[in-house]
């Protein structure tokens, strides 16, 4: 301040001003590359909605046809259970790692070893066609010919019922994954303070540790429903009765094949994005709860 | 005279030939200690020398090698069989823990939960204390350690000083026995030390019976009626804390209070 008044009082080319007023700079890159974007994503809409080897009247008339939104329910259904029984049995296999004694954690750590390893796709071609190997399912008493029960497993394990065991063995070894992640995240002090007072293990999980994994578990279990969703499109090899079967049958005999798989995909994104707004607000609701020990929170209540 | 036949009081703690090793590595050799109720004992030391150990076998945290923990004349953490000792269940070594209370360094609040239900969580979830009345006994230990204001405060929202106080109130709700403070001031700003030393000072004059682990020279002459001077996992040297801080015996005590005094 003080050297552009003596520079100004000097005689220089400097003329004295006032620049105080500030304007926002145009942001001529913004408008650049939204316009580029713009060009190349109206180009390949225009070029999908007139081309004549697509039918858009078939997709008109398929998208709220009754065979897809059979395949659709058996989709969310195959999601929802496999989602839920994987995060029991997950929640089961990580803590079995963690607090199991070795054998146990062993046992746990082959499961997710062994079903994080095979790809989902040959799982379920596996256990799709166990009748090939596993004529009946037994429960018994191994090595002996004692047996409770017996059932013909190509009766009990119908596509349907297949595709739930694989996607939820499938999801188990990843739900154990991150729960374990969350359990690893708190601190072991808290666990040893509760010890100190006295707490068996089954009362510290259930009121010092599992609330407080829970928010670092929860987002990435949103992330892995959403996969999931997804994953089930894989079961159509074996006719797992869901969206992409169904529509791969219908595209197999009206051969309007493009036409079924954007019905399809148009269905996927509804739910997925269904279950990402879910999701986003079931996140949303977490960080609110969790008072005093997310940052956001202390400094409003500081 | 005949008071005299009766036998002397059971100390609150006995230590007895305790050892313990780590993947082959003495950390405690052969400990021998007794502490009568209503004693204050500081154990100082320099770092590694085994006080923190010490504390945690007390209470059956860590598996000892050898030696015998009694309180109160219980075995802590095993049991006799003919000759030998036996470690103890999990199960059943939690309810010997609660005979002690214990306040951490780092303090170890359960952040998910506000400062009362901190305070009353172990009461009720373990001894079935009934929420009302864990609550009661939650308020009068909050007003003992003076943040009465602050029951429904999470731990993020207290300065260190008001969570090691709530940390204290914790330990005392399950009515221990005693109370163990491992360097309870060890990770408080220095301005924050006073406050949380003052409500040790006030349950000692209480006559709680307490095992310090601490740093703080000058609280361990002023408030302890024994300080112990651990080095190698060893005892050095224990006594009144105006011989041992004051003329110490050992040239290793000397040595380590020197940089203090």
């Amino acid at each position: 301040m003080t050297g552009a008044g003596q520079l100004a009082g000097g005689g220089t080319t400097m003329r004295p001003q006032r620049l105080v007023e500030i304007r926002e700079r145009h942001n001529f890159e913004v408008w650049f590359w939204g316009a580029v974007a713009a060009l190349i994503f109206g180009h390949v809409a225009y070029r999908v909605a007139v081309n004549p080897a697509i039918d858009w009247a078939t997709v008109g008339r398929f998208i709220f046809a009754k065979p897809i939104l059979d395949g659709l329910w058996h989709t969310c259904l195959i999601a929802l259970i496999a989602e839920v029984l994987g995060l029991m049995f997950g929640t089961l296999v990580a803590l079995g790692r963690e607090y199991g004694n070795s054998v146990i954690a062993r046992i746990c750590w082959l499961f997710t070893w062994f079903f994080r390893s095979v790809p989902l796709l040959v799982q379920i071609l596996v256990i799709g066609n166990l009748g090939l190997f596993v004529p009946n399912l037994v429960l018994g008493i191994p090595g002996t010919s004692i047996a409770f029960a017996s059932w013909d497993t190509k009766v009990v394990m119908t596509a349907f019922v297949a595709s739930i065991v694989a996607l939820t063995l499938h999801e188990t070894a990843y739900v154990a994954e991150v729960v374990r992640g969350g359990l690893a995240s708190v601190p072991a002090g808290q666990v040893e303070a509760s010890r100190a007072f006295g707490m068996p293990l089954e009362k510290i999980l259930r009121y010092v540790v599992l609330p407080q994994a829970l928010r670092v578990i929860i987002p990435p279990l949103g992330s892995q429903f959403i996969n999931v969703l997804k994953a089930t499109s894989l079961v159509s090899v074996i006719a797992g009765g869901d969206l992409l079967t169904v529509a791969i049958n219908i595209s197999s005999v009206s051969l309007k094949t493009m036409e079924l798989l954007f019905v399809a995909s148009i269905w996927y994104l509804v739910v997925t994005s269904l279950a990402s707004v879910v999701q986003s607000h079931v996140e949303r609701r977490l960080a609110a709860s969790v008072k005093g020990g997310r940052p956001g929170r202390v400094q409003k209540a500081a | 005279m005949i008071m005299t036949a009766i036998a002397a009081p059971l100390p609150a703690i006995e230590i007895r030939e305790l050892s313990k090793s780590y993947h082959g590595k003495s950390v405690l050799k052969d400990i021998n200690l007794d502490i009568v109720d209503r004693e204050v004992v500081s154990i100082i030391g320099p770092s590694g020398s085994g006080k923190s150990t010490l504390l945690r076998c007390l209470n059956g945290l860590e598996p000892i090698d050898r030696g015998a923990v009694r309180i109160h004349g219980e075995l802590i953490g095993y049991r006799a069989a003919e000759d030998h000792l036996v470690r103890m269940r999990e199960r059943q070594i939690c309810r010997q823990r609660a005979k002690v209370g214990m306040v951490f360094q780092h303090f170890n609040l359960y952040p998910h939960l506000t400062a009362m239900e901190n305070i009353t969580l172990a009461a009720t979830v373990i001894h079935g204390v009934p929420r009302q009345q864990a609550r009661e006994r939650g308020k009068a230990l909050l007003a003992e350690v003076g943040l009465s204001d602050k029951a429904e405060s999470y731990p993020a929202t207290l300065s260190g000083g008001q969570q090691q106080r709530v940390a204290i109130a914790r330990a005392l709700a399950i009515e221990p026995e005693v109370l163990f403070f491992d360097e309870p001031t060890s990770a408080l700003d220095p301005e924050l030390v006073g406050e949380v030393l003052d409500v040790i000072q006030r349950l000692a004059r209480l006559g709680r019976t307490m095992v310090v682990v601490t740093h703080e020279m000058s609280f361990a002459r002023d408030v302890s009626s024994r300080v112990v001077f651990m080095d190698g996992g060893s005892v050095v040297e224990s006594g009144p804390p105006d011989v041992v801080m004051v003329t110490p015996e050992h040239e290793r005590t000397k040595r380590f209070l020197s940089r203090w005094l």
